[in-house]
């Protein structure tokens, strides 16, 4: 069983988050309080900020001066596809007649994820087709739930 | 049906590919141990603040913060304050993990939760349906058994 360990805690403590997250954006967008713009800019300054308290709390964090430019490189990339993603996420949720399609659709990257991480990285497990079942019962399931809308 | 042509369903194929992106690269500079988680999370967070703020300054229809009702900016802060505990969560626990597909699949079961309360309580959504659910927890069914099947 691989749901074992530290980080299954983390990853409940998630699903919650992601939860709360997903659905608020939802409920700010539907009853008009902010544009979806205005969501992605302030949700993501803020978060800067709690970036920058946390920056000056955490005593063992390293200035960007004593890392080196191919990390800060990465990150920033990292940072820039994280936005895109906050950016195509509020969008959707505020086009799409439910928020659930769309956290159904972009659950999806599970199956990317897997395919790729396994492969490629070394420290992950190796690919094994017994997977594709269940990724056939994932499609199963997406579709029934489209076509029910 | 859900129709492939709306805007939403094209933004939400671009979210596939950006979280595959986020969620690889975090893990790839973890393994690599390039950097400490917690230097991870204030960083991404610092980045996303930054371009958050020239995403304000170039786009002339953000009304700055004087001019939105307290109540919205309220709710925005418990958003990002959302935001950033699940990062932190989410970061330390891909960390933990031997594959970043792990906490992905677990955090994915989120969908149920957020079709349930939708369906239930907000006005603009569908109303609910079994079917729906079910078409859910088979996907849930799936996720679990690439769970199990999966080597670790």
């Amino acid at each position: 069983m691989v749901f074992k360990g530290i980080w299954v805690f983390l990853a409940v403590m998630c699903l919650f988050l992601a939860a709360i997250s997903d659905l608020s954006r939802k409920y700010i967008l539907d009853k008009d309080f902010v544009k979806p713009n205005e969501m992605i800019i302030y949700t993501a300054m803020g978060a800067g900020l709690f970036g920058l308290i946390h920056f000056l709390c955490d005593k063992k964090c390293r200035s960007p001066k004593k890392m080196n430019n191919k990390l800060l490189l990465l990150l920033l990339f990292l940072g820039f596809i994280g936005y895109s993603f906050g950016f195509a996420f509020t969008h959707a949720i505020k086009l799409a007649p439910d928020v659930t399609l769309v956290g159904m659709i972009v659950s999806l990257n599970i199956i990317l994820l897997y395919l790729i991480s396994s492969i490629f990285f070394e420290s992950s497990p190796k690919f094994n087709f017994d997977v594709f079942f269940a990724l056939i019962l994932i499609i199963i399931g997406i579709n029934i739930i489209s076509k029910k809308f | 049906m859900i129709n492939i042509y709306s805007k939403w369903f094209g933004y939400s194929i671009l979210g596939i590919l950006f979280v595959c992106v986020v969620d690889l690269g975090r893990k790839y500079v973890l393994d690599k141990n390039m950097i400490q988680v917690d230097e991870m999370i204030i960083y991404l967070a610092m980045f996303a603040g930054i371009l958050g703020f020239l995403h304000f300054i170039s786009d002339k229809k953000c009304r700055n913060p004087g001019k939105i009702p307290n109540k919205s900016l309220f709710y925005i802060f418990l958003l990002a304050l959302s935001v950033y505990a699940f990062n932190i969560s989410f970061t330390r626990s891909i960390y933990y993990a031997s594959d970043v597909t792990w906490p992905v699949i677990m955090i994915s079961l989120a969908a149920i939760f957020i079709y349930l309360y939708s369906s239930l309580f907000f006005d603009d959504s569908p109303e609910f349906d079994w079917k729906i659910l079910l078409g859910v927890l088979l996907t849930t069914l799936g996720l679990g058994i690439i769970s199990v099947y999966f080597k670790d």
